[in-house]
């Protein structure tokens, strides 16, 4: 009985722990090979996935990209990295995108297609789960 | 043998075509909103519709086109009111077509026929997936929807160009435009010729000291010259907050009309609109708008107080419905009606994609 307790109280920490790791620890940020660039600050990250960076240093345009609004990494990422919730993303591409002001960062179903999107087009940068590993792409990191 | 090469030169040159083909594809975006609405004024007598009428209000087409990296073309094409135009029904439109080159974040230019980057709403204007109430906020838009007399604060198009950017000022986001165009116009096709005396100068500019709330001022300056009217000016002030599930939106729009012969007018028009986000879809929405179309005039007001549910169903497609209440001071052109005033519920479905 007492074991079963402790158990229990494991099982219910690990779920815990689980559903508070944050956007940094499950996600990877990843960007083509060809993007001169090895780390980020969150700020750049938001604006990017946001639309008002649309340049990197380098002047090559970026494309940005990420899994579909249903996935729970999307969710976590645009919670804590770019401090809105789906809905409210969703709203603020519908206004730029109506009002001229540019499209939405392509989505994908999985990170593997996230990856070879980011592998295939110089400037890409995509948003895929921190166990995803492809040599095609480069990890960047992420500094506050 | 001799049509081996030929049809070897064939393959190649549809295989080339259809690679150029599918490339160009990759460069275009195709989007769009439509939205079916329904009107029924309560009373008998009123401004609004009292014949509970359907609406095919519009179906739009959004085309981006990315060029190249540093430019992008971008159209809005409508059709409004299931248009017929053998029976001159309805309406066809560019609502904007213009090309953008980008120097860089700070400063993209634009040619061609946009809206007037005047306060919250012109640019996002009829998309409707793109707000929460059925019409986007008469009292700084189209203030004669709330009282007959008011004028419009600029043109809500213009053909001309434009300078836009975002950027970073200690670690917080802004934003700018200025808008160089032909003007408020009748006479002729504004996004042709220009029978103005100058050009019109649209400027804006936000800035976000939180992630949770921005600022920002709008500014309109046109020298008309024609159609009784000398000078048209305005500015615009613009709120916006946000936290996890309220939205507050707020606007401020004072205008100056200068006729050819008279007084020069100054008109006020303001909204407030607090929102609450459920996370079933449902957002509760209440708006309280007012005109005050010359201030030198007493009891000339008019207000809209609006109680709406909005309801999105699933990602772009929403179901909206509201009361608009207006009511008018005993010299406003809603004075005609009993009690200067009158209700008219609007209902919408739309969607965006």
């Amino acid at each position: 009985m007492r074991v079963g307790k402790v158990h229990l109280i494991a099982a219910i920490l690990a779920v815990t722990t689980l559903s508070q790791a944050t956007a940094q620890e499950s996600v990877k940020i990843i960007v083509n090979t060809e993007v001169e660039v090895s780390s980020l600050s969150q700020a750049d990250l938001a604006r990017i996935y946001l639309g008002k960076k649309t340049f990197w240093e380098s002047g090559s345009r970026i494309s940005p990209s990420l899994l579909h609004e249903k996935s729970q990494l999307t969710k976590l990422f645009l919670e804590e990295s770019v401090r809105k919730t789906v809905r409210q993303y969703r709203a603020y591409w519908k206004r730029r995108l109506f009002s001229g002001q540019g499209t939405a960062p392509k989505t994908f179903a999985s990170s593997k297609q996230v990856a070879n999107y980011v592998a295939d087009n110089p400037g890409a940068i995509g948003v895929v789960d921190a166990s995803f590993a492809d040599n095609r792409v480069k990890v960047v990191d992420l500094s506050n | 043998m001799r049509w081996k090469p030929v049809m070897t030169l064939v393959v190649m040159s549809l295989a080339c075509s259809h690679g150029a083909l599918a490339q160009g594809l990759s460069k275009l975006t195709i989007n769009g909103y439509s939205s079916f609405e329904f009107e029924k004024q309560i009373e008998e007598e009123g401004g609004g519709d009292p014949n509970a009428s359907f609406d095919a209000d519009l179906f739009d087409l959004v085309f981006n086109f990315q060029v190249n990296d540093k430019i992008r073309v971008s159209a809005d094409l409508t059709w409004e009111h299931g248009t017929a135009t053998e029976d001159g029904f309805g309406n066809v439109a560019v609502e904007y077509a213009f090309v953008e080159y980008a120097f860089a974040d700070l400063a993209k230019v634009r040619v061609g026929k946009m809206f007037t980057p005047h306060g919250i709403f012109n640019e996002i204007h009829t998309a409707k997936p793109a707000f929460l109430s059925v019409k986007e906020p008469a009292s700084t838009n189209k203030p004669e929807r709330i009282v007959e007399n008011a004028f419009r604060y600029f043109p809500r198009w213009g053909t001309g160009v434009a300078i836009r950017g975002d950027g970073v000022i200690a670690q917080r986001d802004f934003s700018y435009d200025v808008f160089i165009s032909n003007g408020a116009q009748e006479e002729t096709n504004p996004f042709e010729e220009d029978n103005n005396l100058a050009k019109a100068i649209t400027a804006r500019f936000r800035f976000e000291p939180t992630e949770s709330f921005s600022i920002g001022n709008s500014f309109y300056h046109d020298k008309v010259g024609a159609d009784g009217v000398e000078k048209i000016v305005s500015d615009g002030l613009e709120l916006r907050y946000q936290t996890g599930t309220w939205r507050i939106i707020a606007e401020l729009a004072f205008g100056w009309l200068t006729p050819e012969d008279g007084d020069k007018i100054q008109q006020i028009g303001w909204y407030i609109q607090p929102s609450y986000y459920f996370e079933n879809g449902l957002t509760p929405y209440v708006r309280l708008e007012r005109v005050d179309p010359n201030t030198d005039i007493a009891n000339d007001h008019g207000y809209d107080l609006i109680v709406g549910l909005n309801y999105e169903i699933s990602g772009g497609f929403m179901i909206k419905a509201e009361n608009n209440y207006y009511k008018g001071g005993s010299n406003s052109t809603l004075a005609q009606y009993p009690n200067a005033s009158y209700n008219e519920i609007k209902a919408a479905v739309v969607l965006g994609f």
